[in-house]
């Protein structure tokens, strides 16, 4: 099996945000916090509005593990980015680091400043003990462990944000590319910088 | 070592303070930004003067020529490779070597303690005492002494926290680190009125006066200078780091600015830790004695006539020796 | 829908009308981006607001609103004038076609240009690339329905779909998408005001079909009533019952009483035109009723003290039953939870009325066993499949729908078809379901299919001839598979046998008298279906209706018209003293002032995808909250400079009606300098003051905003009565 990846096709992509609240329904992610985003450029001008879902892209040569300071980060062999908010000291460099803004962090941490880092975890939880209590507590559900696929890929309304291992996600590309039999494929956003060329 | 300025001193005798200055700070910035550093300098001065002259610090220098660049500024901010890459050696990497730094001063300080040893004062009358720090100025050296160490510390926490692994303390030093930095800030306002009483305005206005009696000498000058400087650099960037908080959304509007302000935040703290040192080693180590007097504010008067004649004059002055 | 959702995936054209599916309807937008990409399907969008769908499509047209019928004629002049339409299809299935043919000539793209504010070019290209592409599907929403010409509008849709044959075949149809999960089922169950159940309309005859059903006597059920009359009338509609509180002189359309207490069951009332008359009805009644999971923000609008009730209603979740989705599919809805803290389900509060009211033991009689045993909701189902003929609910049996929901990986999501043990019935048994092993209807008249795979003609409704032409299909347009090889009537006891099928003289006796929408024996469907005939007839589509007061579909201008000058030419109908036993003005109205001198900016109202109605119940979600947290007012930035209003500036908004709001300027390129785009999802703002402590405890939402139908104009459907939400004019002045 290779690497998952995240894969949002602009064409489909409506700016509906359910991507949005199903993250943070599945994984009770406070009000502020964002492990996933929608946004619209060009909004209300003809022929040149486009939406994209933006969230961590699971990296394959991850910034953010290049630059934590206390080494939080970890990368699983399917290639999920992983962190330790037992360790995460809440200092924000993986947010410099960061080409996709994907971690996040909450305002209530140590003295009212910023607390421990918070991210798209592709619905992998975290070094916790798979499905216990703390892992839910800290990042959310595990449904990689179920079998499943991300929550915010699973209620896309129209399929265009996929998520799961690279062949697959390409082969729907290819896929959809293909039948479409026009125009030039676009490569897909943020891969160049999250996966390399 | 007393100075007196003579017209027949050549311009190095005159000046030297400054210009050893200006070399170990050319060395080490040669190193800091040679060797340990990858940033698009063209970058990141046009970003400057965009800032500066556009008011956006979003950092869209040149306008989108496609769709997905618009989108990549709109969704995940423009440019990322100039300043960030940087950043990201900064935290891991630098921190490897930046006690490289450190050890060199140490080096530059052992050869000056071998080479001119510590000057000490024959006091005599030790209970023949003159008060040269009040109360309040007192207060603030110490208080900043303090700050300055929290913050040295904590701020080393975040940076070397390869070591401690992380963690709860960690954390709370550094939440530590961001909350004594706000409070650092009215303190280093009064260091900065401290620093430039030579400056004929302060001088002129005699409510000002009373703050540390006599004259800098160049090099304690520079060191003052500077830890204003970079003072003011670390309160602007490490502050402005803390208040702006964009979330998911504006994200994209404000990263670079960060990266910016935190590429910032480094360079100063480098450079003021350069001048902390000399400063720690000028006053603990040089003179034997400044310690104990710096607690209680009164100096021997044999103290002041052997080593600090200005400051001693300067008192007599105000009446207050 | 005539079609269903995962059929749009098989149009080579979509066209879509007064709909933003990409905000109301993400996961129908789902199979028309899944057209365009496998089929390479051209999307083409009318709208006045260059909305998220109108983003994703081929071609735009911005027309003014309230303008689709002048469009509509448009396109039609030029689908006759390049022969584009189906002439097989109109000869055979279509009665009244050269009406709307003379009607349309008026309507060059030039006039077309000037009433609808579309670029004539753009009209030719839409129409060309729609006409072209068969099959094209139509989309069409509340963008159509909320106008006093909202009937005309929704009969000129399907009349470009026959013009073009796209009727009855897959990827085509007309397919207007419901709002909720459950439209579709409340308006199959009656949920009007002129209607019983299942469309069966409110004549001596329906009331006597279903007292029998409901096992009760004809003379009880009509000693309910004030008089026989008042049954048979049409009640008031949800947009016009404040007027049959405010206005004693409807009174006399009302048995001669105004309206005194109002029930309201999951409604949210505050979406119709003029909230602000809303909150004076509710304020002048004798007694008000809100049944729902969260607090009705009308009960927040509304400054009564006395006689005001908040029930707390069980959710979707909370219950179980049928859930009807838009293509006409059913499916079972489980129980998940038991309702939470003081919350009933729907059924067990109207019991518990029934019970005080005393009518309960007649209101169960025709559940189980009659006798107060019966299983919820599963008898109620029952009760249904044996009631709702005219649709052809014979076939939703709880037992069917259930297996069908717990196997829905057995069944293909494009086609609905049903494979290994669901074989031979598609999804949802999309009604038509003739009976009870019948496989279900997915598209609405399609004559390629046996009647018994869901195949049928058009229904013959109105008669067998008008004017001398037979109202019947022609040949060779019988469903596949059919024993008559043309039109038929619809089938009665005493016609079937004259349609070549032999019946006992048991079964004879049996259906004597009746027809296919009473016969409770079910021989009638069955004999026909077993012939391969559709139990409602084989006629034709009629594109004129006699009964209407537009009996040709006309263009008539906005009740609050900002081109004043095409009011004349194109006037509004005469008012209505009684409709829906509500006197309401149509040119008096119109011709009243000069609205666009006083009132410049035409409003177009919009659902935000975050929420639903009036938000009562999304407002409540912290995170959709987070998303979509405040009424805003978008206008073009040309506007804002007129008005010296700033992006992000608070504005008043004056609408002609009296009603205010203040809300928050956003500058957007979405909308035109003549226009305000007013999203409809919030409420708990009233003209600038907050009622958040209007709410009992604990039950405030997280999000609060100004109400936009307090600034809508006054208007109903001239046929229908749905309110004019969509053309209205406004005023705005920086606050």
């Amino acid at each position: 099996m290779g690497r998952v990846k995240f894969y949002c096709d602009e064409g489909r992509c409506i700016d509906c945000g359910g991507c949005v609240v199903a993250c943070k329904e599945a994984h009770e992610v406070p009000v502020g916090v964002n492990r996933r985003r929608v946004v619209t450029i060009n909004e209300g001008i003809e022929g040149r509005e486009v939406s994209l879902s933006v969230a961590c892209m699971h990296c394959a040569d991850a910034p953010c593990q290049q630059v934590c300071p206390t080494d939080c980060f970890y990368i699983r062999a399917d290639g999920i980015v992983l962190h330790d908010k037992e360790k995460c000291i809440g200092c924000g460099y993986c947010l410099y680091a960061c080409p996709f803004g994907a971690p996040q962090f909450p305002q209530n941490g140590a003295f009212g400043t910023k607390g421990k880092m918070d991210k798209c975890t592709f619905c992998a939880g975290g070094p916790e003990e798979t499905h216990s209590e703390a892992e839910f507590h800290a990042y959310g559900q595990n449904r990689i462990a179920e079998g499943k696929v991300p929550m915010c890929a699973a209620m896309c309304s129209t399929k265009a944000l996929l998520a799961g291992d690279s062949d697959e996600v390409s082969s729907i590309f290819l896929t959809r590319v293909a039948s479409k039999g026009k125009g030039t494929p676009k490569a897909p956003y943020g891969w160049d910088k999250a996966y390399g060329k | 070592m007393a100075s007196n300025p003579a017209m027949s001193q050549t311009f190095f005798q005159r000046n030297r303070a400054y210009i050893y200055t200006a070399l170990g700070l050319g060395l080490v910035g040669v190193l800091f930004v040679g060797v340990l550093m990858i940033m698009d300098w063209g970058y990141l001065i046009g970003y400057t003067i965009h800032v500066l002259t556009g008011g956006s610090v979003q950092g869209v220098l040149t306008p989108p020529d496609s769709s997905y660049q618009m989108m990549v500024n709109e969704a995940f901010g423009p440019a990322y490779k100039t300043i960030a890459p940087e950043i990201i050696r900064a935290s891991n990497e630098r921190q490897l070597f930046i006690w490289w730094v450190f050890v060199g001063e140490i080096v530059i300080f052992a050869v000056m303690y071998v080479l001119y040893g510590r000057k000490q004062a024959t006091v005599t009358r030790p209970d023949d005492l003159v008060t040269v720090f009040t109360p309040f100025q007192r207060a603030v050296i110490w208080l900043n002494v303090f700050i300055i160490i929290t913050l040295v510390l904590t701020g080393f926490n975040i940076t070397w926290s390869l070591r401690s692994e992380g963690g709860m303390l960690p954390y709370l030093l550094r939440g530590t680190h961001e909350m004594t930095g706000v409070i650092w800030l009215p303190i280093w306002l009064l260091v900065s009125v401290m620093t430039f009483k030579d400056s004929p305005i302060l001088r002129k206005n005699s409510s000002f006066r009373f703050f540390l009696p006599g004259h800098y000498k160049p090099m304690k000058r520079v060191v003052w200078f500077f830890f204003v400087a970079m003072g003011a650099g670390l309160l602007l960037s490490g502050i402005l780091l803390w208040y702006l908080h964009p979330d998911a959304f504006t994200h994209a509007q404000f990263i670079q600015f960060k990266r910016a302000l935190l590429y910032l935040h480094f360079g100063a703290s480098v450079l003021i830790m350069f001048f902390l040192l000399d400063f720690v080693y000028s006053v603990t180590v040089a003179v034997k004695g400044n310690l104990k007097y710096l607690v209680c504010g009164k100096f021997p008067r044999e103290h002041l006539e052997q080593l600090d004649p200005e400051v001693l004059e300067d008192l007599k002055g105000a009446g207050r020796a | 829908m005539t079609n269903h959702l995962g059929d749009m995936q098989n149009s080579e054209a979509i066209i879509i009308f007064g709909a933003n599916p990409a905000a109301n309807h993400p996961i129908a937008m789902q199979h028309i981006l899944a057209a365009k990409e496998k089929k390479n399907a051209t999307i083409i969008v009318i709208d006045p607001r260059y909305s998220r769908t109108a983003a994703k499509s081929d071609i735009y047209c911005r027309i003014r609103t309230g303008t689709d019928i002048a469009f509509m004629y448009g396109m039609i002049r030029l689908i006759r004038d390049n022969k584009w339409y189906d002439k097989k299809f109109l000869n055979d299935r279509v009665y009244g076609i050269e009406e709307i043919f003379k009607e349309c000539e008026q309507y060059t793209p030039e006039v077309v240009e000037d009433i609808t504010g579309c670029p004539k070019e753009i009209l030719i290209q839409a129409t060309a690339a729609y006409a072209k592409a068969k099959p094209g599907c139509l989309i069409w929403n509340q963008g159509w329905t909320q106008h006093t010409i909202g009937s005309s509008n929704t009969r000129m849709g399907p009349i470009i779909q026959l013009l073009l044959g796209n009727m009855g075949v897959e990827g085509g149809g007309t397919n207007i998408l419901r709002g909720h999960d459950n439209v579709q089922g409340g308006t199959d169950m009656g949920c009007l005001a002129d209607t019983l159940p299942g469309y069966y309309g409110l004549a001596e005859g329906s009331w006597k079909y279903f007292s029998e059903r409901w096992k009760l006597d004809y003379d009880w059920v009509k000693s309910r009533f004030k008089s026989k009359e008042m049954m048979e009338a049409k009640g008031f509609s949800l947009s016009l019952w404040l007027h049959g509180v405010l206005d004693e002189a409807n009174a006399k359309n009302n048995a001669g009483t105004p309206l005194k207490a109002l029930v309201c069951i999951g409604n949210g009332i505050s979406t119709i035109t003029m909230t602000h008359k809303v909150k004076e009805a509710l304020d002048k009644l004798d007694m008000v009723v809100f049944i729902d999971p969260y607090v009705n923000d009308a009960a927040v609008i509304t400054t009564r003290n006395d006689n005001l009730f908040l029930l707390p209603a069980a959710s979707q979740i909370e219950t179980s039953g049928t859930t009807v989705n838009t293509g006409r599919s059913a499916q079972w809805r489980f129980k998940v939870v038991d309702p939470l803290y003081e919350a009933r389900p729907d059924h067990e509060i109207l019991f518990d009325f029934a019970k005080r009211m005393g009518f309960y033991e007649q209101y169960t009689r025709a559940l189980g066993d009659g006798k107060g045993n019966f299983q919820w909701p599963e008898d109620a189902t029952r009760e249904i499949a044996r009631t709702l003929k005219t649709i052809g609910l014979q076939g939703w049996l709880p037992e069917r729908i259930k297996a069908q929901t717990e196997n829905w990986h057995m069944f293909d999501t494009v086609s609905l078809a049903g494979y290994g043990p669901m074989k031979n019935q598609y999804y949802g048994l999309p009604w038509p379901c003739w009976t009870e092993d019948h496989s279900g209807s997915p598209v609405l008249y399609n004559i390629n299919k046996p009647v018994s795979q869901g195949g049928m003609g058009f229904r013959n409704r109105f008669g067998l001839e008008h004017n001398g032409s037979s109202l019947l299909a022609g040949a060779g347009s019988a469903p596949k598979g059919s024993s008559v090889k043309g039109g038929y009537p619809e089938i009665t006891g005493d016609n079937i046998e004259s349609l070549g099928i032999k019946l006992t003289d048991k079964e004879r006796e049996l259906v004597k008298g009746k027809n296919w929408k009473n016969d409770n024996s079910g021989i009638l469907n069955k004999k026909a279906i077993a012939a391969g005939l559709v139990p409602y007839g084989n006629a034709r589509a009629r594109t004129i209706v006699w009964n209407f007061i537009d009996p040709v579909p006309k263009h008539r201008e906005p009740l609050h018209s900002i081109r004043t000058d095409l009011i004349k030419k194109y006037p509004a109908s005469a008012d209505n003293p009684n409709h829906f036993r509500t006197a309401v003005r149509y040119l008096s109205e119109q011709t009243a002032q000069d609205w666009a001198k006083d009132f410049p900016v035409n409003i177009v109202s919009g659902r935000l995808v975050e929420h639903m109605g009036t938000g009562t119940e999304t407002r409540a979600s912290k995170y959709l909250s987070e998303l979509a947290g405040e009424m805003y007012g978008e206008i073009h930035p040309e506007l804002g400079a007129k008005l010296g209003i700033r992006d992000g500036e608070m504005m008043w908004v004056h609408g002609t009606a009296g009603g205010k709001i203040k809300i928050k300027a956003k500058y957007g390129y979405s909308v035109l300098p003549d226009q305000v785009f007013l999203p409809q999802n919030f409420s708990g703002m009233w003209q600038g003051e907050h009622l958040g402590d209007r709410y009992p405890e604990g039950t405030a939402p997280h999000s609060y905003g100004e109400n936009s139908n307090q600034v809508t104009s006054y208007g109903y459907d001239q046929q229908t009565s749905c309110p004019e939400t969509k053309c209205s004019l406004v005023r705005i002045e920086k606050a």
